[in-house]
């Protein structure tokens, strides 16, 4: 390859609030000396929304707000035409983040199934004819700079068979446990205990389930779709009875956010605690949660 | 030829000495020596100039040269150096600076510390739990490699990459043979570090975390502590990769220092990325495994990060089901802790606690259906659990109060079937706890009703303890008595022996030999039976050792009736000298008791080096036969019966009696009688009572009847030569004639003399000539009868080389001489010498002169002789000279043509080097009068 284009952000993490001014760097490093028509960079956020297989069709009415929403947007031609040297060749440049037309705020970088919030900065160097283009695309991260905090209110719940009918099974049976929270700060763990009282089948594990709920639609009608993020065993074999096993899971960047609820879409998460037996059997426990920035 | 006569010089020896000594003394007196330390002592002074009452009474002290129990009271200057070597001052005071250093860098010490300790415990672990040993070692030497891998391994061929690291590799390995499983975890490893080297670090952590998952298996649990190891192994490797990637991109901090403010914010991504990463691995196993690996990683992000992620990896452990598995992450966590935060003791404490909440799953029916399944026994299986558990447990016990592990006990206590918990704190805590606590365990083991663990294991390891530390002096024997108690209801003679074999040292150590003795007859009850001893030798020897260490004398030692008996049970020939040696190494090596004459003692030692000499046979090879010997000779030299010389001298004869086999004891043995010999004559200070004078006739007949029976010839002549002369100061002249056995031993050495024994032979030679000048002639035999003996040589010149016989007639030729003085050189006290026989009676020195002057004609005739070496015609013909020198006198103008004439055959064929006959010349100048004109005379001739 005769050349390549980079972009250094400044901050290493590439993590940037609303109102923040992105700086950073083109580094095009080539071993001949590149002649050019222009060198443009391009960011831009987008929240793009995707309906599932199962929802088309059945809301035809929707498809207008399929379209991508557009977040953020910022062009500008660092250099016009003109010939960049052999070797390296830094071009500075910075923008500040500032939400586009009627959005009132940007919303965080999220990368979903059926939703996904990205922000991308994309630098072209145009070439004269017969000479391909060189470019290069780097996703940045947008965190809330306020908003909800989390609270600190403990639940306590227990889990019983499903199957209310047999009054056996429930004796036989008895898990009960505490989530510290239901709403929860994204950069914190998320955390509780969990005690198998009772059992009378071999447990094989005990697993937290991360549930990312997405909803796409508008006043005429939605789709709501929950799928998984991350499985995180926390039990394993048949777990010592009356033993507190911590409940601990770290949310993953990028693939959770805080809860978003907009006109046209929503992002909300859950957690299931699922106890799997020897054998086979499996009892499914749903906990609903917020998540926030703060 | 010219004839020659000889003429002797006449020496007045007291002027001469006189003359000497007082060279001597002012010799003595220049203190500088290069060998002495700077600071020379006063009484260093005194014990060297004690050393000159030594060497005048050197006769004594030749015949002691042969003991090697001889003390040596002067001191060596070399190891006085020791003492005070500046050099061992200097790296003292190092080791002073490097412990201040030390204090300062505190944490690098104790993780070190840390390390060091888990790697013992590695190795331990894998001795004792593979069960085949072939195997067992393999393992070892992987865990030894591993840390080199890293580095060194990185060219390794990479084949091996293009494997897939998913589920179906890893289930592939569950079907492996254990060979099979370290070889893949080996190359595993490898594979790791290449892909890391090669920046395929996701690959790595895959690597890291399917090695993670095989320690969720318990299919073959007698293998899961190697495989433990082996995989932890492997993390630790996978951790620090991980660490000293982050650590290179923070300049400048020191690893044992790192404050997160100053980790640049690239750093703390990477590192951030790194835990997140291993926070979202699915299985729980692999999860704590993994995170515990790269837990220093913490560090980077914030302080005490590490304690408090140890701590909730701790809990989270908690989840997993096996207690097995779950007892052996705990301890991977431990070790974790101990490497990199020394501080976290209660984390520690946690870890088994939360055990102990598991401990009622073992008796669970899904363990014990697995247990079934695989064919174990519950008291094999929480086998399994004691090397986890005492890990766990000495990093609990590591700078610990009492009250903590008086805690740690109490919990324990509470617990139903809690022997492996006891057997497993004991051998983990300080010894010096258990000992202060020794009889309340004690108690508490005689109480238990574990039918699940074996109570042999708890004694074992409380023992072990017991011995590192006494216990209290009120308690020592109520344990032991509380403890064979227990012991004497094992009924496997295994586990019996097992366990005997550490209370007996607890007896030996602390108690006399009454109570020793009973152990040991428990012992030979209990090992009797159906002759099961056969099977527990090396357990067996092991008791003996540990008596004998451990008892305070040999006396108690076969003070105690059932000590001999014990020896029975080793029934086999090899086994019993084997043990025999050692008790006899023993015995020779005791510093408490230099000498022994108790008879019970001496009967016991006797038995054993009969024993020992016993298994000497026509087969066995030089060295047993040279080791046999050096080990009786050593107890020999050790039994003194002081002033009891009769019985001494009736031991050797019993001695000699036993160990007739072996020449190297014959020989001390008459080293022995002659010491004993010279120590009377020392005591009657020279006057022998009838009493004294027959004890020491015995000696020397003791001696003359012992030396014929050895076989080799040198020995036997030093020997003679030796027991001659403490004949002749024993003042049994008689007997002193009994050099002329000496003389016929002349001929056999001389006979079989090559040429490397040649100048030991001539030294023997002259040994002998010297000693026989205070010889008085036989009254019965003639005039100087011993030289006629010598005739001997001459007559049977076809056996001996010309050069060597004439070497011998000049050392004659100096001893004539030294016979013709009015006032011989030197005496034995109460032996008349020749001098006083005839007082220089004129007949005597015509005789002295005429025997003088044949065999200086016998030396000129083969001085020229033409069909001989001339290099050594040479040298005698040199040594000729100097002796004419010394013992002529050359102011007679014969001799001094004979010296001119000796002279020129010396030099004439230029194998005299110019430096020699330089020196001479500068001597002959010093001695002025004619000597000095002698030198004028040989220096024309050399200049001709």
């Amino acid at each position: 390859k005769m050349a390549t284009v980079e972009i250094r952000l400044k901050r290493p993490t590439k993590v940037y609030h609303e109102g923040e001014t992105v700086c950073g760097l083109i580094e095009v490093e080539s071993k001949t000396a590149i002649a050019h028509q222009s060198i443009s960079l391009v960011a831009e956020g987008i929240a793009a929304l995707t309906l599932s297989a199962k929802s088309v069709g059945r809301l035809e009415s929707m498809y207008n707000n399929m379209k991508p929403v557009p977040l953020f947007n910022y062009s500008t031609e660092l250099a016009r035409q003109g010939k960049l040297a052999a070797g390296k060749t830094t071009v500075p440049f910075e923008f500040v983040l500032k939400p586009r037309g009627s959005i009132k705020s940007l919303l965080e970088t999220y990368h979903g199934v059926f939703i996904s919030v990205q922000y991308n900065i994309k630098c072209l160097i145009k070439r004269p004819l017969l000479n391909k283009d060189l470019s290069k695309e780097v996703e940045f991260l947008i965190e809330y700079k306020s908003g909800d905090k989390a609270s600190h209110k403990p639940l306590n719940f227990t889990i019983c068979p499903k199957n209310e009918n047999s009054k056996t099974d429930m004796q036989r049976f008895s898990v009960r446990g505490r989530l510290d929270s239901c709403v929860c700060c994204i950069t914190k763990p998320f955390m509780g205990e969990l005690i198998v009282e009772r059992s009378e089948n071999p447990i094989r594990s005990i697993e937290l389930q991360l549930m990312r709920v997405e909803t796409v639609g508008s006043a005429e009608g939605f789709a709501k779709e929950a799928t998984e993020i991350q499985n995180i065993e926390i039990g394993c074999g048949d777990v010592c009875r009356g033993l507190a096993i911590p409940i601990y899971m770290v949310f993953p960047r990028m693939f959770s956010c805080p809860t978003v609820d907009t006109p046209n879409f929503k992002i909300e998460f859950e957690v299931n605690i699922v106890i799997a037996f020897e054998g086979g059997r499996t009892i499914v426990e749903q906990f609903p949660i917020k998540l926030t920035r703060f | 030829v010219q004839h020659y006569s000889w003429k002797a010089k006449k020496v007045n020896y007291t002027l001469e000495a006189k003359d000497r000594i007082g060279k001597f003394t002012k010799l003595r007196s220049n203190e500088f020596h290069p060998l002495k330390p700077i600071t020379v002592t006063e009484s260093s002074l005194i014990k060297i100039s004690h050393r000159d009452g030594h060497a005048s009474n050197s006769e004594n002290k030749s015949l002691k040269s042969h003991s090697s129990s001889e003390k040596v009271d002067f001191i060596d200057p070399l190891s006085m150096m020791t003492a005070e070597d500046p050099l061992t001052k200097a790296s003292h005071s190092n080791r002073v600076v490097a412990a201040v250093v030390n204090e300062k860098a505190d944490a690098v010490v104790d993780n070190s510390f840390a390390e060091l300790s888990w790697t013992n415990w590695k190795m331990d672990v894998v001795s004792k739990s593979t069960v085949d040993s072939q195997l067992a070692a393999t393992m070892t030497s992987i865990l030894r490699t591993t840390q080199g891998i890293s580095v060194s391994d990185k060219m390794r061929d990479r084949l091996g990459q293009l494997d897939e690291f998913g589920e179906a590799s890893l289930q592939e390995m569950l079907n492996l043979s254990q060979q099979e499983f370290i070889d893949r975890i080996h190359f595993l490893s490898n594979t790791l570090t290449d892909a890391w080297n090669t920046n395929q670090k996701v690959k790595s952590l895959k690597i890291a975390i399917q090695c993670a998952k095989l320690l969720g298996d318990t299919s073959v649990m007698q293998f899961y502590p190697s495989k433990f190891i082996l995989v932890t192994d492997l993390l630790d490797t996978f951790g620090s990769l991980v660490f000293e990637r982050i650590f290179s991109i923070c300049n400048g901090m020191k690893a044992n220092d790192i404050k997160p403010e100053n980790v640049s914010e690239s750093a703390k991504e990477i590192c951030l990325n790194w835990i997140l990463k291993v926070a979202s691995i699915r299985e729980l196993l692999p999860r704590i495994y993994v995170e515990a690996s790269i837990i220093r990683c913490n560090e980077f992000l914030k302080k005490d990060q590490c304690k408090s992620s140890l701590i909730r990896l701790n809990s989270m452990t908690r989840g997993v089901g096996n207690p097995l598995v779950a007892l052996y992450t705990r301890a991977y966590l431990c070790s974790v802790g101990m490497q990199h935060l020394s501080s976290c003791g209660g984390h520690f404490k946690t870890c088994f606690y939360d055990f102990l909440s598991t401990f009622k799953q073992m008796y669970t029916t899904p363990v014990q259906n697995l247990l079934a399944h695989q064919k174990l026994t519950m008291e094999s299986y929480l086998g399994f659990y004691a090397p986890a558990l005492t890990w766990i447990l000495s990093c609990v016990g590591v700078q610990a109060h009492d009250a903590t592990l008086n805690e740690v006990f109490e919990r324990c206590n509470s617990c139903g079937n809690n022997q492996v918990l006891f057997d497993c704190c004991i051998s983990a805590f300080s010894s010096k706890y258990i000992a202060s606590r020794a009889l309340v365990l004690c108690t508490a083991i005689t109480k238990a009703d574990d039918k699940l663990y074996p109570k042999f294991r708890v004694l074992q390891s409380l023992g072990k303890k017991l011995i590192e530390t006494a216990p209290p002096n009120a308690d020592k024997l109520m344990i032991l008595n509380e403890t064979w108690k227990m012991l004497v209801k094992i009924r496997d003679p295994g586990n019996y022996i097992a366990c005997a074999v550490i209370w007996v040292e607890y007896a030996a150590k602390y108690f006399t030999q009454k109570e020793t003795n009973t152990v040991l007859g428990d012992i030979i009850k209990h090992m009797s039976p159906d002759r099961v001893y056969e099977n527990f030798y090396t357990e067996l020897q092991s008791v003996v050792v540990r008596v004998i260490t451990h008892m305070t004398s040999f006396k108690s030692i076969f003070a105690m009736s059932r000590f001999l008996p014990f020896f029975d049970m080793f029934q086999k020939d090899g086994q019993r000298v084997e043990v025999c040696k050692l008790v006899a190494e023993y015995f020779i090596n005791d510093n408490n008791e230099f000498v022994t004459s108790d008879a019970t003692t001496i009967s016991g030692l006797m038995y054993i080096c009969k024993t020992i000499h016993n298994s000497i046979n026509a087969l066995s090879n030089e060295g047993q036969v040279s080791s046999a010997a050096a080990l009786i000779c050593g107890v020999i030299l050790k039994i003194n019966f002081g002033k009891d010389f009769e019985q001494q001298l009736s031991f050797y004869v019993e001695c000699r009696a036993s160990f007739s086999g072996l020449d190297n004891v014959l020989a001390t043995l008459v080293h022995s009688v002659n010491r004993l010999s010279a120590e009377v004559t020392k005591i009657v200070k020279g006057k022998h009572t009838r009493k004294t004078s027959a004890f020491v006739r015995a000696c020397s007949a003791y001696s003359f009847i012992t030396i014929p029976s050895l076989s080799d010839s040198t020995t036997k002549f030093g020997l003679y030569l030796e027991s001659g002369q403490v004949a002749l100061i024993s003042q049994c002249v008689t007997q002193a004639d009994a050099y002329r056995s000496g003389l016929t031993t002349i001929l056999d050495l001389a006979t079989t003399s090559k040429s490397d024994t040649e100048n030991s032979f001539l030294a023997h030679v002259s040994n002998l000539l010297s000693s026989l000048l205070v010889v008085p002639d036989n009254t019965e035999q003639g005039v100087l009868f011993p030289v006629e003996e010598l005739n001997v040589i001459s007559e049977s010149d076809a056996e001996i080389r010309s050069d060597i016989q004439c070497a011998i007639y000049i050392k004659v030729l100096a001893m004539l001489t030294a016979y013709s003085q009015e006032q011989y050189l030197y005496h034995v006290h109460k032996v008349d010498s020749n001098e006083d026989l005839y007082s220089n009676d004129p007949k005597f020195m015509a005789e002295l002169s005429q025997i003088s002057t044949t065999l200086l004609n016998e030396v000129l005739a083969y001085l020229v002789a033409g069909n001989k070496d001339q290099k050594l015609q040479s040298f005698n013909a040199f040594n000729l000279f100097q002796t004419i020198l010394a013992h002529g006198d050359i102011t007679e103008s014969n001799m001094n043509r004979l010296a001119v004439a000796v002279w020129e055959i010396a030099i004439q064929h230029g194998h005299i080097t110019p430096k020699s006959m330089l020196q001479m010349m500068t001597m002959l100048k010093n001695k002025g009068g004619h000597y000095k004109t002698l030198a004028h005379t040989l220096k024309q001739q050399i200049a001709a």
